[in-house]
C-alpha cells in the first residue's frame, strides 16, 4: 500500500516537472498532429484529384497536330480542372522550362498523330515532366493516359468501321469523296452509340460484404495506418526524455535524496515509467482523437483492445528508456541514444509511413526484420482493431508480444541501473 | 583571427560529443534508405500474387476471358472452388473474399444486357488487399465491356440496315466480332497511341524511377538545419558557464564572437551535406541501386552547400539569441525546425504545399536551399540558373545574423 502510495508520489512529481517542459510536450503531442494532419491532408486531396476544382499544376502543350485527333486531344485536356494547360509553340523552349522546373511538364502531340490513327500506325505522345517532382510527374502521366485511351477507342473504332466496310466491297466503286463521307457519317452514327452505351458499363462488379453491406474501401483505411504509425514513432521518442530524466536526477542529486528518504529504490523508477505512460497515452488520445474526427479513421468496435494496445506499446517504450538510463553515462548521451533508437525502429518497424499498410503485411526483407521491432506488432494490432473490427482475441498474440518485449527489457534494464 | 581560434576550439568540444556526432551523421542516412524507397524494395520477390477464390458458374467463353484476364493482369491469381465450398470457407474466413461470375454471365454478354459480378468480402477482409483485388477486377471487366460494347454498336448498325437489300448489309455479326476480336489483341501488343514518359534531355527510351533520387537534396536540407539546434545549444551552454564574459574581458569584438561561434557549426554542416550526397552517391551503390546524380556543375553544388550551412549557423544565433532556457532550445526550437523542414518542402511535395498554404513556404530558408539543391543534382542546372535561390538564401543569412548580433545577450 505504502509502496503504491510513493509510487504515485513519484508520478505526480514527474507530471508537475513534465507539464512545465513544454518543449518536449510541443514534440511530443504537437509534432506527431502536425505531421499526422499533414500527411493525410495530401492522400486526402490526392485521392480526390479527379473531382477538386483547384489548379495545381501548369503544363504546357504543344500541339504540333492539325487533325481532328490532336483538336480532341487538346480539348479534352483543357477541361481537366487541376491541369492549368498553357499553348505552346516551341518544344524546346517548353521543355527548357520543364528542365528548369519552371512548368511541372510538357506535352508534346506529334504532327502525325492524327494521319498515324487514320492510317491504323501506332504512334506516340509525349510527355517531359520534372524529374525533381516525381509526384506531380505521376499524377500529370496519369492524366494524359486516360485522355489519350479515348482518342484510342475513336481510332480503333474508324479503323475496324473502315475495315469491314472495305471487305464488304460495298464501297468499291465509289469515288473517294463518297468514300470518305460514307465511313465519317457511319464512324459517327457508331461513336454515338457507343459512348451512349459506355455510361452503363457492360459488366457490373458489385462489391459487398457477406451482410451484404456495400465495401467502401476508402482512403480512411489508409488513416488507420497513418495515425497509428505517427503516434507509435513518437511514443517511442520517450526512450531518450524517460532515460535522461532519470540520469538528471542522478546527476543533480535528488535521486540520493529520493533514496535516502523512504521510497523503495522500485517505487522511483516505477513512478516515472507510469508518468511517461500516461504521456504515451496522451498521445494516442490526442492523435487518434483528430484522426478520428477530422479524417474519419475508423476506430474499430473494441476500445479495450486499443487501450490494452496502447498500454503494451508504452510500457515497450519506457521500460527501454529505463534501458538506456542503465547502459548510459550521461543524461545527455542518454538524449542521443534514445532519439536514435526511435528513428531507426520507426523506420524498421514501419512506423515511418512510407508504405501503406503494416510491415508486417509487406513481402521481402523488411516485412520479418520488422517483427523484431514493438512498433510493427503495435501496428499490427492497431491495424486489426480499427480496420478489420478485430476484438481482444485477434489482438492477445499482439498485446502478448508487447507485454514480454517490456517485462524483458525492464528486468534487464533494472538489474544493470546503479543509483548512485 | 579571432573568430578562428573560437572556431577551433568548439570544434574540439564538438567531436568530443559523440552522440551529437550519431544524430547529425547517422540518422540523415536512415532518412536516405527511408525515403528513397530502398527500405522497401529489399529483398521483394517477384511472385506477390493474392490469391482470389473464384466460383464460375458459368461454362461459356466469355466467363473463362474473364478469369484468363484476371490471371494474366498481375497481382491475383484465380484458384477455382465449388459454390458451398466457397461460402462455408468464407464465413469461416479461410478465405477472405469470394467472385462469383453467374450462370448467365456468357449468354448476357452475347445478348449485350449488362451483367454483374459479385465480390463478396468477409466484413473483416484487409480492405488494402480488397482494393487492389477489386481494381484488378475493374481493369479486366472494363476492358471486357468495351470490346463488347464495340461490337454492340456494330451490331446496332447492322440492324439500322436491316431493311437494305442483302448486298448492303455491312455489319453482320460475325465480321463484326471477327474485326473487334482482331483488334483488341493488336492492341493488347502494342496501343495505338501511347504515353512516352521523358525527363527533360532524355533520348533513350527507359522510365526513369524518379522517385529514387529526388528525395536525398530535402533531407540534406533538413538536416543541415536541424543542426541550428545543436548551434545555439553550443552558444547556450557557453553562456551558462560564463565564457562570453570572459571572451569579452578578452580583446574581442561582439561580432568576432559570433562569427567565430557559427564557423564550426557551417564546418560541420558541410560535413554533414558530404556524408549524406556521398551516401546518396556511394552508398545507394553499394545497397544496389542506381546511385544519385551530382548534377554538371560540382562549384555550384559548393557554394550551395557552403549557403546553407551558413544559413543554418546564423539561424542557430538567432535561436540562441531568442531562446531564454535551455528547455526551450532542446523542445521549441526542435519543433520550429521539423516545422520549417516541412513547410519549405523537404519531405512533403511542393505542389501540394502550394495549392493550401500559398507563397507560405516561399518565406522558409528550406524551400530556397530545397531548390536550389535540386536545380543542380536532379534537375542538372548550373550555377547561372540559381542566382535567385543563392540570393535568398544569402538574404536569409544577412537577416538572421542582424537579428543575432541585435538581440544576443552576451552576459
Amino acid at each position: 500500500m505504502r509502496t503504491i502510495r510513493y509510487t504515485l508520489s513519484v508520478t505526480w512529481k514527474e507530471i508537475l516537472l513534465l507539464s512545465r517542459d513544454r518543449g518536449t510536450l510541443a514534440i511530443m503531442l504537437l509534432l506527431p498532429l502536425l505531421l499526422g494532419s499533414v500527411f493525410a491532408g495530401i492522400n486526402l486531396q490526392l485521392s480526390q484529384v479527379s473531382e477538386e476544382g483547384n489548379i495545381l499544376f501548369d503544363v504546357h502543350l504543344v500541339n504540333q497536330d492539325a487533325g481532328a485527333f490532336g483538336e480532341h486531344l487538346e480539348a479534352a485536356l483543357n477541361e481537366i480542372d487541376i491541369l492549368n494547360v498553357i499553348p505552346s509553340d516551341s518544344a524546346s523552349d517548353s521543355e527548357d522550362q520543364v528542365a528548369k522546373g519552371e512548368v511541372a511538364a510538357v506535352i508534346i502531340i506529334p504532327d502525325s498523330l492524327s494521319e498515324d490513327i487514320d492510317s491504323y500506325t501506332p504512334t506516340m505522345i509525349e510527355v517531359i515532366v520534372d524529374p525533381a517532382a516525381p509526384e506531380s510527374a505521376s499524377i500529370i502521366s496519369g492524366i494524359l493516359n486516360q485522355a489519350t485511351n479515348e482518342i484510342t477507342i475513336w481510332g480503333e473504332v474508324q479503323y475496324g468501321v473502315r475495315t469491314i466496310l472495305n471487305e464488304s466491297g460495298l464501297l468499291e466503286d465509289a469515288s473517294p469523296e463518297v468514300q470518305m463521307a460514307v465511313t465519317g457519317q457511319t464512324l459517327g452514327a457508331i461513336m454515338t452509340q457507343l459512348n451512349e452505351m459506355r455510361r452503363s458499363p457492360a459488366i457490373l462488379v458489385d462489391g459487398k460484404t457477406l451482410e451484404g453491406v456495400k465495401i467502401e474501401g476508402g482512403i480512411e483505411i489508409f488513416f488507420a495506418f497513418l495515425f497509428p504509425a505517427f503516434a507509435v514513432m513518437f511514443i517511442f521518442f520517450i526512450i531518450g526524455i524517460s532515460a535522461s530524466s532519470l540520469l538528471i536526477e542522478r546527476e543533480t542529486g535528488t535521486m540520493r535524496r529520493m533514496l535516502a528518504a523512504p521510497i523503495p529504490r522500485g517505487a522511483v523508477i516505477a513512478g516515472k515509467m507510469l508518468a511517461f505512460i500516461l504521456l504515451a497515452c496522451l498521445q494516442i488520445v490526442i492523435l487518434f482523437a483528430v484522426g478520428n474526427l477530422l479524417f474519419g479513421m475508423p476506430l474499430g468496435s473494441s476500445p479495450l483492445a486499443l487501450v490494452l494496445l496502447t498500454l503494451a506499446t508504452a510500457l515497450v517504450a519506457t521500460a527501454m528508456g529505463m534501458l538506456v538510463a542503465a547502459l548510459s553515462k550521461s543524461s545527455k548521451q542518454a538524449d542521443n541514444i534514445g532519439v536514435i533508437m526511435a528513428f531507426v525502429l520507426a523506420a524498421i518497424g514501419g512506423a515511418m509511413p512510407i508504405s501503406r499498410i503494416p510491415f508486417g503485411r509487406v513481402e521481402g526483407f523488411i516485412g520479418s526484420l520488422s517483427q523484431i521491432t514493438p512498433h510493427a506488432h503495435a501496428l499490427e494490432g492497431y491495424y486489426r482493431v480499427m480496420t478489420e473490427n478485430a476484438g481482444l482475441g485477434q489482438v492477445w498474440f499482439q498485446i502478448g508480444i508487447l507485454l514480454v518485449m517490456g517485462i524483458v527489457i525492464f528486468l534487464v534494464a533494472t538489474w544493470r541501473f546503479r543509483f548512485e | 583571427m579571432n573568430a578562428l581560434k573560437i572556431a577551433s576550439k568548439d570544434l574540439q568540444v564538438f567531436f568530443k560529443d559523440r552522440g551529437a556526432i550519431l544524430t547529425l551523421f547517422v540518422l540523415p542516412l536512415v532518412f536516405v534508405v527511408v525515403f528513397s524507397g530502398a527500405l522497401m524494395s529489399i529483398g521483394v520477390d517477384e511472385d506477390t500474387r493474392v490469391a482470389l477464390a473464384v466460383v464460375n458458374l458459368d461454362s461459356g467463353e466469355a466467363a473463362q476471358k474473364l478469369l484468363d484476364g484476371i490471371n494474366n493482369a498481375g497481382g491475383v491469381s484465380v484458384e477455382l472452388y465449388a459454390e458451398d465450398e466457397a461460402m462455408s470457407l468464407l464465413e469461416e474466413k479461410e478465405i477472405p473474399r469470394v467472385l462469383i461470375i453467374p450462370s448467365d454471365f456468357t449468354a448476357g454478354m452475347d445478348a449485350h444486357h449488362q451483367v454483374t459480378v459479385q465480390l463478396i468480402n468477409h466484413p473483416d477482409a484487409d480492405m488494402e488487399q480488397t482494393e487492389a483485388v477489386s481494381l484488378v477486377i475493374d481493369g479486366v471487366t472494363q476492358d471486357m465491356a468495351l470490346e463488347s460494347q464495340i461490337v454492340a454498336s456494330l451490331e446496332q448498325m447492322g440492324e439500322m440496315q436491316a431493311n437494305a437489300p442483302e448486298e448492303f448489309q455491312v455489319f453482320t455479326t460475325e465480321r463484326n466480332i471477327t474485326q473487334a476480336q482482331s483488334q483488341f489483341e493488336n492492341s493488347q501488343n502494342q496501343s495505338l497511341v501511347s504515353v512516352d514518359q521523358k525527363i527533360p534531355g532524355q533520348t533513350e527510351k527507359r522510365k526513369e524511377d524518379l522517385r529514387e533520387h529526388s528525395a536525398v537534396p530535402g533531407i540534406a536540407v533538413m538536416f543541415v538545419f536541424l543542426t541550428a539546434q545543436s548551434a545555439a545549444h553550443m552558444v547556450f551552454d557557453e553562456k551558462k558557464v560564463g565564457a562570453f564574459r570572459r571572451l569579452l574581458a578578452a580583446p574581442v569584438s561582439k561580432a568576432d564572437i559570433l562569427i567565430g561561434k557559427m564557423i564550426p557549426n557551417i564546418i560541420i554542416g558541410l560535413i554533414q551535406i558530404a556524408v549524406i550526397f556521398a551516401f546518396g552517391v556511394l552508398g545507394m551503390k553499394l545497397l544496389g541501386f542506381r546511385p544519385m546524380s551530382l548534377g554538371n556543375d560540382p562549384l555550384a553544388l559548393v557554394i550551395v552547400a557552403f549557403l546553407v550551412a551558413l544559413c543554418s549557423s546564423s539561424l542557430g544565433v538567432v535561436i540562441a539569441a531568442l531562446a531564454r532556457t535551455e528547455n526551450q532550445i532542446g523542445g521549441l526550437s526542435t519543433l520550429l525546425l521539423w516545422v520549417l523542414a516541412i513547410l519549405g518542402g523537404s519531405i512533403i511535395p511542393l505542389f501540394y504545399l502550394e495549392s493550401f498554404l500559398g507563397p507560405i513556404p516561399k518565406l522558409i530558408p528550406h524551400y530556397w536551399a530545397n531548390r536550389a539543391f535540386s536545380d543542380i543534382t536532379v534537375r542538372g542546372l548550373g550555377i547561372g540558373d540559381i542566382t535567385l535561390e543563392m540570393g535568398v538564401i544569402l538574404l536569409f543569412c544577412a537577416i538572421f545574423f542582424a537579428i543575432g548580433l541585435w538581440r544576443f545577450d552576451f552576459d
